[in-house]
Parts: C-alpha cells; sequence; structure tokens
C-alpha cells in the first residue's frame, strides 16, 4: 500500500471511529462523550486560538464549546461529520465572544496571556518569550492562514484531516501552511533586521593582528 | 524561491512529504544549494512555533465535559433539571432588578394573599369530572380574563428537559408554560435591605408624586 493509500486508510479508520464514538454519545451514553472531548479539544483549542480575540480567554471558551458538546450533539446530522461541527461550534463561540465584548482579568486562565503580562506570569503559563513572539506573529497572519497552521502545530493533522476539517482541498490547506510559515519567516527577519545591523556596524574586538611571531 | 518549493519545504519539515516530493526537493536543490538553508531555518522555525502552540492548548486538557450536576464556568446562568441524561440547557438570565422584582412580587403577594383571594370557596367539582386538563386550564384562562387576573399566556414556551419517548419512538419534553396574570396590591414592597442581623427587611416602594392640579 503507498503513502497516500495508506493515509487516505488511517484517515478514514478515524474517521469512522469518530463516527463511531459521535453516534453513541448522540444515544446519550456519556462515556463516549467525554471520549469524544478528549479526542478533540485540543485541536478545538487550536481553532479557538486562531479566531478568538485577544482579551479572550481559552480555557473559557472551550468550557463553552464543552457545553455545546453537550446540549446539542443530538442535533448532529452526520456523525462522522463531527470535526467540521465541532470546528463551527468554536468560530461561533469565538465570534460571540468577540462581540459580546466582555472583559475578564488576565491572571484567571492559562494558556493565554495578554502582552501586557509580565514576562514571569508568561513564563507561569508555560510559554517563554520566544513562544509568546511567535504566537504574536502567527496572530497577525490572515485567519485563512493563521487556522491551518495552527491544526498543523497542534497535533501534526495531515492537510486531508485539515482539509476535512476545513472544507478545503488538502493542495489548498498545504499551500496556506507554506504561506503562513513564510509570512512568518519574513516577520521574523523583519524584527531581527536592527539587531543585525547593530552586529555588523559593532568594531571588530581585539583579536590576532598579524601572524605569530617568535 | 517559488510557491511550490516552499509547499515541499513545508511538507517535508512536517513529516508529511512522499517519497516522489523528497527526490522533487533533492532535484531542485541541486540547482539552488540555498534550498537546503530554507529548509533548516523552517525546521527551526517550525520547531519553536509548535512547540509554542502545545503549550497554550495544554489548558484543553484541564477541560472536561460538564458533569450534568456542576453548573458551568461563567457568567451565564441555566437551569438544568436533574437525572444522568442530555439536557437542553435553557438560559435564565436574569438582570439584577428583574430578580428583585420577582422576590418582592412574591413576598408582596405572600403576605397579602389572604387579602387578595378573600376567604376560601368551596371548591366547584360538578362540572370538573371527565373534562381533560387541557380544557380545564383553558376554562381557567378564559373565566381569568373574564374575572381581569388573567392577562393571557405567552406563546413561548420553554424547553427544559427532553428525553427519548418511553415508546421508544419519538421524544419526551419538559417545558414551561408561562401564564400573566395580574394582581392589585395595596402596597409594595421591595427587597433591598437587610437588618442588623442579616435578616432581610422589605422596603415599601414610594411610587411618583401625584401630577400637579
Amino acid at each position: 500500500m503507498g503513502d497516500a493509500e495508506a493515509r487516505l486508510t488511517a484517515v478514514r479508520d478515524v474517521a469512522a471511529a469518530n463516527g463511531t464514538l459521535a453516534a453513541a454519545a448522540m444515544r446519550g451514553d456519556r462515556s463516549a462523550l467525554e471520549a469524544l472531548w478528549r479526542e478533540h479539544r485540543r485541536w478545538v483549542a487550536a481553532v479557538l486560538l486562531a479566531h478568538k480575540s485577544a482579551g479572550d480567554q481559552l480555557d473559557d471558551l472551550l468550557q463553552e464549546v464543552a457545553m455545546t458538546l453537550v446540549t446539542r450533539i443530538d442535533g448532529l446530522r452526520d456523525p462522522g461529520n463531527v470535526r467540521a461541527w465541532l470546528r463551527t461550534v468554536a468560530i461561533n463561540a469565538a465570534r460571540a465572544s468577540a462581540r459580546s465584548g466582555r472583559v475578564r482579568p488576565w491572571h484567571r486562565t492559562t494558556g493565554d496571556v495578554p502582552a501586557a503580562a509580565p514576562a514571569a506570569a508568561r513564563r507561569e503559563h508555560g510559554l517563554d518569550d520566544e513562544a509568546h513572539r511567535l504566537l504574536g506573529l502567527a496572530a497577525e497572519l490572515p485567519a485563512p492562514y493563521r487556522e491551518p497552521l495552527l491544526l498543523r502545530a497542534v497535533q501534526g493533522l495531515s492537510g486531508r484531516t485539515i482539509g476535512a476539517i476545513m472544507d478545503l482541498p488538502e493542495a489548498t490547506v498545504e499551500t496556506r501552511i507554506a504561506r503562513a510559515r513564510r509570512m512568518i519567516r519574513q516577520r521574523l527577519e523583519e524584527l531581527e533586521a536592527p539587531r543585525r545591523r547593530d552586529e555588523a556596524a559593532a568594531p571588530a574586538g581585539p583579536g590576532f593582528e598579524g601572524g605569530l611571531t617568535g | 524561491m517559488n510557491e511550490r518549493i516552499e509547499v515541499l519545504i513545508s511538507r517535508a519539515v512536517d513529516g508529511q512529504a512522499a517519497t516522489a516530493e523528497w527526490d522533487e526537493l533533492a532535484a531542485a536543490a541541486a540547482t539552488d544549494p540555498d534550498l537546503w538553508r530554507s529548509l533548516a531555518l523552517t525546521l527551526r522555525d517550525r520547531s519553536g512555533f509548535d512547540r509554542a502552540v502545545r503549550a497554550a492548548v495544554d489548558v484543553a486538557e484541564a477541560v472536561d465535559v460538564p458533569a450534568a450536576e456542576a453548573p458551568p464556568r461563567g457568567g451565564a446562568d441555566f437551569a438544568r433539571a436533574p437525572g444522568p441524561r442530555h439536557r437542553l440547557i435553557v438560559p435564565l438570565r436574569t438582570a439584577g432588578w428583574a430578580a428583585a422584582a420577582l422576590v418582592a412580587l412574591a413576598w408582596t403577594v405572600s403576605h397579602l394573599a389572604p387579602r387578595l383571594s378573600g376567604p376560601p370557596r368551596p371548591v366547584i367539582t360538578s362540572n370538573l369530572s371527565g373534562a381533560s386538563a387541557a380544557e380545564l386550564l383553558s376554562a381557567y384562562l378564559d373565566r381569568g380574563r373574564q374575572e381581569k387576573l388573567v392577562v393571557g399566556e405567552l406563546p413561548e414556551r420553554i424547553l427544559v428537559d427532553t428525553q427519548s419517548a418511553p415508546s421508544g419512538q419519538g421524544y419526551e419534553l419538559l417545558y414551561l408554560r408561562q401564564i400573566l396574570e395580574r394582581a392589585v396590591v395595596p402596597d409594595l414592597y421591595g427587597v433591598t435591605g437587610r437588618d442588623e442581623l442579616g435578616r432581610v427587611m422589605p422596603v415599601r416602594f414610594e411610587g411618583p408624586a401625584s401630577p400637579p392640579m
């Protein structure tokens, strides 16, 4: 079996498993519902990260999505399409929260630290300065590029799986990820350019002049 | 660097590239040695970025599916029906003034009920035998309107709970029906104060001054 066929089979197996879990959850199987959420919550968090506003807390939005999963799963039309449904729920939650203009204290949650937070707090939340800078650069990307990049980063999801989630062709997903990386690289080079210029302009330190004597 | 090469590099650093794609990349690198530098930089960027994203979403590990009995976090108030079944949660967001008005009305009515309803009347049962609950409710609404007690029933019914029907076909619904009734009271009190022992103290509502003659 070739690489592509093996990946397709793997995706189908996962879809079938998810469809089975979703169907069981729709019938009221609590353990299936919990397993379904555990299976998907990390990439759902990545979607929320891609679409939420800066002031919103990731764990609060996750709670809302989890609540919607509990209360609305029985309305899911196709159990095999639970990923796309969860993505829609997550995006709606992020947008609704942004529209509501709710203000929350920055220190309440982990996983999302505003730029104004002290460096010590960012480290406490598991994000060093470099990680924070990279996430900030990702936040500058247009959403169509940001989301597939985050989905690839969080769980190494294949282009086909991301395409199924976002309803995009696999080739489009791969192109957007590549472009997103190029934009981040260009932005990093812009940010690092002043430092490089300063280093290039600094006078050379004392060193060996001429050859060895003796 | 053209976009096709960028996509190949991106798939290569993600471990998604197939053998043919690696061959294509190697062939392109034969004429563009800078391609390997781009690959290395992309790999470095990806490593740091993936680490950052995974750290940021680690919070998801602490978010579980809410239990049926536990109230949700966040600012909304929800009504839940008990039992280990799926719930359709109905938000009952009430502003502070509305909640206070409900409490005030309950307190006032409970204190003034004997004056409102008068002495207890004997229950008339002769015309009720054989009538269904729906018929009785309809009769109550009609009679209530005549007596100026009932304003009407709100068309919106609040769904509280759903579950599969006992017969196995269809669904069983639990819902609230809302009937608007009118009451005329001599005094109105608000529950806004507490005495030194912390007991709720009603405060009499002073209505607007009468218009000048």
